[in-house]
């Protein structure tokens, strides 16, 4: 008798959860695929970059002191 | 209860080892101090993924939000596509973890918080401020506003970065008379700010993270796509709250897991006394079997 009546009720929460569950899933997979195509974006900005002698820039700003990040100027 | 303790320890002291090891890989060069040298060897092509000011004596790296500016300010190039690419990968992969275990700031903001002395939270509507300092003074002005040469000013470095005045600025103006004699406004402007920053760090903690920090900014942003998430597991979740009260970010994990504060810490996942919050690359799944 206890079980009858308890089991329908749980049933239904457990459904609700689930459906929530479902859709977290799903946007997580959504999310997935959009972090892993901003990769292959980031990645192909890095090459770009790097073709372009961008490193050389930091490279030269970085080994000479930065008056501007002292506070000179 | 002794377990959940023991757990929250273990955290900690993992994070903290983690933190430490990346504030020496990245500052490794503590010699520099001494004769208030840089380090100019080759690792400088590359930058560090937290803030952390290349001027700095011991700085083995480049400072990624000092190198953006140098970028932009080259008429050569006008926009950083290596940088941005550098800081989107590192953001969509690890999100603000970056400042939760690797940012050397962010571990010197956490032990200027161990001072004792009252302890507040800062309204919500301060943490924009980031974002205002990331348009305006890292992607703006830099751009814009250039000298006769076409060359930009890197506006965040000179005006506001107390990281570099703390640095850089304090061990050179040390090691070096000379550029002591060429002080003025801009560095008493720098001081102030570095002051406010950490009176600020000592009560709130992570401040400068909250409010200042473009980089931050930008992980913080990528927190909603990036592939290390928090995950909770809905059903098994009491609503005790201990997660949001012990949130050095002030952000609720159950209901704002992706949140642009969230520093992927893993205090709230320790501290869970049903274990429903995990952080790591992949969600797990939930759903729960139905009974018979």
């Amino acid at each position: 008798m206890y079980k009858g009546t308890r089991t329908p009720c749980r049933n239904t929460w457990i459904r609700q959860i689930n459906a929530k569950a479902g859709a977290m899933e799903l946007k997580g997979r959504k999310r997935t695929y959009i972090g892993i195509g901003v990769l292959a974006v980031a990645v192909s900005l890095i090459a770009i970059g790097i073709a372009r002698d961008e490193m050389l820039t930091v490279f030269v700003r970085a080994i000479n002191i930065c008056l501007e990040c002292i506070g000179l100027g | 209860m002794k377990v959940l303790q023991d757990r929250q320890r273990v955290q900690g002291v993992r994070r903290k080892i983690i933190q430490v090891a990346a504030f020496g890989f990245t500052n490794s060069h503590i010699g520099n101090f001494v004769g208030g040298k840089i380090y100019k060897g080759s690792w400088k092509n590359f930058c560090s993924p937290g803030l952390n000011c290349y001027s700095c004596p011991a700085a083995g790296l480049g400072c990624p939000i000092g190198a953006m500016q140098a970028v932009e300010n080259s008429p050569r190039f006008g926009i950083s596509v290596y940088l941005l690419g550098f800081v989107l990968a590192l953001g969509v992969l690890f999100g603000r973890a970056i400042c939760g275990y690797v940012c050397p700031f962010g571990l010197l903001q956490e032990l200027l918080h161990k001072i004792p002395s009252p302890k507040k939270h800062i309204p919500k509507p301060l943490t924009y401020i980031k974002y205002v300092l990331l348009a305006v003074f890292v992607l703006l002005i830099p751009a814009v506003v250039t000298d006769k040469y076409g060359i930009g000013a890197p506006a965040f470095c000179e005006y506001i970065c107390p990281a570099g005045t703390l640095e850089a600025g304090v061990p050179l103006l040390l090691a070096h008379p000379e550029l002591r004699m060429q002080l003025g406004g801009l560095f008493l402007l720098k001081a102030a700010i570095l002051v406010l920053t950490i009176v600020g760090c000592i009560i709130v903690c992570r401040f400068f993270c909250k409010i200042m920090c473009p980089l931050g900014a930008i992980y913080g942003l990528l927190n909603k796509i990036s592939l290390y998430r928090v995950h909770v597991e809905q059903a098994g979740c009491i609503s005790c709250g201990t997660c949001r009260e012990i949130c050095p970010m002030h952000v609720d994990p159950v209901t704002h897991p992706d949140s642009a504060e969230c520093i992927r810490c893993g205090k709230c996942a320790a501290a869970c006394p049903k274990q429903v919050i995990h952080i790591g690359l992949w969600n797990k799944k939930t759903s729960i079997t139905e009974m018979e």
